[in-house]
């Protein structure tokens, strides 16, 4: 992308609107808001927002990376900032909405994001089902967050594959992305070829249309046939780790 | 979101297996712990990430403090590119 879209004349000419800010995360020691990727909602490389003065997220961009694409967020972001001055101004809907967005973008926590919901008050029955929608991809992205050992990774999987073979699928990518990884994380170290054939159809549910992913499919398929064979590949068998191993 | 998966899926529990062919490095907090670059290390790789030629080619802030500084100066909203220099 830096020497694509960021390169070209007319992305120069789009971000005249805009202030352009790059952050880089350094890992060097002290560095002054190093893990700033996080607050605003991000979970890897690259990550695109658009945010108000005061460095609140407005919108966060997905999609194609072209000046086009990028003015659309751009427009749901200018929506946003309205929106945050109308729920300011005490408006009980655009309260609602600033909520969820907010929880879109990966910038509220689940107690925050109950806490102002509470202030609300009472939902109608479609707010109530986006809210909680909302509230389990956060609850997951923040699980995930909080994997620092193999063990709560593990824990975590395990959480995730009970709510896949429950049918709770979270709907936002992020949330998606964290919770297949724990799927088949937690299906292959347990060997369990049924939980993992499981999220192969989860994602492909999900990505199946998708040419890019034909080769993921493959290896995932392969692995599974090896989870069904017994849970080796064959470059694991006893006899071959024998002789690396020199006995 | 593909890279993502993929980086997520090399970096779990699957490492080593087949699943992990052709997958990205993985996320910053799943790093492989023999990846320690010194503080040296990771300051040249930050000037070399500042010197690359994108930067140069629009009015790129780096500074978070001035970029917020900016958008209340200008009331223009800040586009945000989030990217790290710690691995190439």
């Amino acid at each position: 992308m830096e020497n694509g879209a960021f390169s070209k004349e007319d992305f120069a000419k789009w971000g005249k609107d805009y202030v352009l800010f790059c952050h880089i995360t350094t890992h060097i020691p002290d560095m002054k808001y190093d893990n700033l990727l996080t607050k605003v909602g991000g979970q890897g490389f690259p990550h695109m927002v658009f945010m108000d003065q005061d460095g609140e997220v407005l919108a966060t961009h997905e999609g194609a990376r072209e000046p086009a694409a990028f003015e659309k967020s751009g427009a749901a972001a200018r929506e946003s900032a309205k929106l945050k001055q109308k729920a300011a101004g005490g408006d009980v809907a655009a309260k609602f909405e600033w909520t969820c967005r907010q929880m879109e973008a990966g910038t509220l926590a689940v107690d925050a994001g109950k806490s102002k919901i509470k202030e609300i008050g009472k939902l109608t029955a479609d707010q109530q089902k986006r809210f909680d929608s909302l509230l389990f991809d956060a609850g997951i992205n923040e699980m995930f967050a909080g994997i620092n050992s193999q063990e709560k990774f593990t824990e975590v999987g395990k959480k995730c594959l009970d709510y896949l073979k429950e049918k709770k699928i979270p709907k936002s990518d992020n949330a998606f992305d964290n919770f297949i990884n724990g799927c088949f994380g937690y299906a292959d170290s347990k060997k369990d070829a049924d939980g993992f054939g499981m999220s192969i159809k989860a994602l492909r549910d999900r990505k199946g249309d998708e040419a890019d992913y034909k080769p993921i499919f493959e290896n995932l398929e392969k692995h599974l046939a090896e989870l069904k064979g017994g849970g080796e590949k064959k470059d694991d068998a006893p006899e071959k780790k024998d002789k690396k191993d020199g006995k | 979101m593909k890279r993502y998966l993929l980086a997520a899926l090399a970096a779990a529990a699957l490492g080593g297996s087949s699943l992990a062919q052709d997958a990205p490095a993985p996320l910053p907090k799943k790093a492989p712990a023999n990846a320690a670059p010194t503080t040296d290390d990771l300051k040249k790789k930050y000037e070399d990430k500042l010197a690359q030629p994108f930067l140069k080619l629009a009015p790129w802030i780096t500074d978070y403090d001035k970029a917020r500084e900016e958008s209340k100066k200008s009331g223009k909203p800040i586009f945000g590119y989030f990217s790290r220099s710690y691995a190439y």
